[in-house]
């Protein structure tokens, strides 16, 4: 088994895709079935979620393809990682996150 | 049979998407769900919790007995069929039962180690007579299970184990020889799932009795954490084993061993998220009480930063927990009467990917809340008089048990690339497909989570080009 720092990063990934997606199809489904106010703590839930993990993403992905990717595509291909990210993670979640423990705290434990 | 086995596709979600009504969510809970976690949870808060000084002292009597009540409850009994004296309930309730046990610490190894890992091989490979002899036992706590996998030279290389079986001249017994560490539960077991290879070659299953004559336990291990379960070496010397208690087929024994460690790292998905969210009400009640510089510390907003960074990651957790639930019970459902080894065999295995997520985002998820809830705490988290000081130290060995992060990490990508390398997955027009659309700008709509919609695709395109670019580095190096 060859490579497993990048196979590592690989797995970061998958990961980190697999919870997003489940977070964010939970909370679509929550507004679907009711509406949109009495999902509002998932929605929160699911921006903050969302903009740490791309975070991570880029920067796992950045590690991985500096590693693996050829002298002349790396800088094509981590240039278009950069930007699409860029474009999705403008989110300010300092005052998501504060309303986010705001309701816990009212409800003294784990709510969603 | 086989366009039924079509239906599924584990770890469907690295290439493709879904929609919100193919997934299963917490918020679909039934009626019968929610009684059964509330018999879980009053159960943990009556009777486990106010006794948690002596299991922390390792008083087995009691961790036994306590095991014991549970079966009388039925907690014991959710994955194990009716007709053997079980409930014969969904994966969702295995999931379920998992996270209300999640705040009891050691007593939580024990009791899911019992009905998780050393229950499932019988319940899913046992012959006719194993099921009406050892599943009624073992679903009421009458019979204790330990599962032993592991041994001194061979943890992760679980396959390189070098307990051997004869079968001996008479072909009444196997004779088994060697020895297993660090196996759960093994003070008060009463039945044992043993690997060795039959004549040193061929990879068996084999239910073992703590009275059969050669079976000796090791003392117990002085551990870190997870005070409330026994752990010891058992020795095999000449152990003596029926030969109706071969589990599966000889030389079959990797089957048994790799499906019931998936349903296992499920279920510890489930333990560690329950755990998390046990911790995090510890913060909370202590960041509310805690007063400095005139008011309570809850109210700061680094504080805040901490809660809510642990309620997001629970909630992710959650939600990927039961989905997976659903995954494994829309495989597994219809499976409990199955005595077609291959197809359990193929559907146990059909989300090893899932269950692999599970197991390491659920306890890394708790490793972050327990150490962040216990630095909440300052120096009274530190002290053993609080809770999340044990928390924390219990919280360590999910990231080591059941296969480690990294053997569950490295499992990931392989499977995935193993699937393309058979031609189950066109992985080639999927990277083609995620290229393109990586080199376009993203348009941004207003609907609710459009954004989020939208990351979830670009992770995967990110994620299907960077596997194809690590696929031609190691083609290059082989």
């Amino acid at each position: 088994m060859n490579e497993q720092e990048a196979l590592m990063r690989l797995a970061d990934i998958a990961i980190d895709l697999y919870a997003m997606e489940s977070a964010v199809l939970r909370t679509i489904k929550a507004i679907e079935s009711s509406n949109i106010k009495s999902a509002s703590l998932k929605i929160k839930l699911t921006e903050a979620l969302v903009t740490d993990t791309l975070l991570r993403v880029e920067m796992n992905a950045r590690k991985l393809l500096s590693s693996v990717a050829s002298e002349h595509t790396k800088t094509y291909i981590l240039n278009n990682i950069f930007n699409r990210c860029s474009e999705l993670s403008v989110e300010d979640t300092v005052g998501t996150k504060r309303e986010i423990a705001e309701a816990v705290n009212q409800a003294e434990d784990y709510i969603s | 049979m086989s366009n039924k086995n079509q239906l599924y596709h584990g770890a469907a979600f690295l290439y493709r998407s879904t929609l919100p009504h193919e997934v299963f969510t917490p918020e679909e809970f039934t009626d019968e769900h929610h009684m059964i976690a509330n018999t879980a949870k009053n159960f943990i808060q009556k009777e486990v919790h106010p006794r948690n000084i002596e299991i922390e002292k390792q008083d087995f009597t009691l961790v036994k007995s306590l095991l014991t009540k549970a079966g009388d409850l039925g907690l014991l009994a959710h994955s194990i069929p009716e007709k053997y004296g079980g409930l014969g309930l969904d994966k969702i309730t295995k999931g379920l039962v998992g996270e209300c046990l999640g705040s009891a610490g050691g007593y939580s190894v024990a009791h899911s180690n019992h009905t998780c890992i050393a229950t499932l091989p019988i319940t899913y490979f046992g012959t006719q007579w194993q099921k009406e002899y050892y599943l009624p036992k073992l679903a009421t706590g009458v019979f204790i299970g330990a599962y032993c996998l592991t041994e001194p030279a061979s943890g992760s290389d679980a396959l390189s184990a070098k307990t051997t079986a004869k079968l001996n001249e008479e072909g009444t017994h196997y004779i088994l020889n060697g020895s297993k560490l660090y196996i759960t539960n093994a003070a008060f077991s009463d039945t044992f799932i043993v690997y060795a290879k039959v004549d040193g070659i061929s990879f068996t299953a084999f239910i073992v009795e703590k009275d059969f004559p050669g079976i000796s336990l090791g003392p117990e291990e002085r551990k870190m954490g997870i005070k409330g379960s026994s752990t010891t070496a058992v020795y095999f010397e000449n152990c003596e084993v029926p030969v109706r208690n071969l589990l599966g087929e000889v030389g079959k024994g990797h089957h048994i061993a790799l499906n019931v460690l998936n349903l296992g790292r499920f279920n510890l998905g489930s333990a560690t998220m329950g755990a998390s969210k046990f911790s995090m009400k510890l913060a909370i009640d202590y960041t509310k009480e805690r007063k400095q510089f005139g008011k309570s510390i809850a109210e700061f907003t680094a504080t805040k930063e901490k809660i809510a960074d642990m309620m997001t990651r629970i909630y992710a957790a959650e939600s990927l927990q039961y989905r997976t639930a659903s995954l494994l019970e829309n495989a597994l459902g219809d499976l409990e009467h199955s005595e077609d080894h291959r197809l359990l065999d193929k559907r146990m295995m059909e989300y090893a990917v899932e269950c692999a997520i599970c197991k390491v985002y659920g306890s890394e998820t708790l490793d972050q809340v327990a150490d962040e809830s216990l630095q909440l705490h300052g120096g009274y988290g530190y002290i053993k008089d609080y809770a999340i000081e044990q928390v924390y130290r219990d919280s360590r060995i999910n990231r080591i048990f059941e296969g480690t992060n990294e053997i569950n990490r490295l499992l990931i990508p392989i499977s995935l690339l193993s699937q393309a390398s058979k031609g189950m997955v066109p992985l080639q027009e999927l990277v083609k497909e995620a290229s393109k659309a990586l080199a376009q700008p993203a348009t941004l709509q207003s609907a609710a989570l459009s954004r989020e919609q939208q990351a979830v695709t670009l992770v995967r395109n990110i994620f299907l080009l960077s596997i194809d670019l690590t696929y031609q580095k190691l083609e290059n190096i082989l």
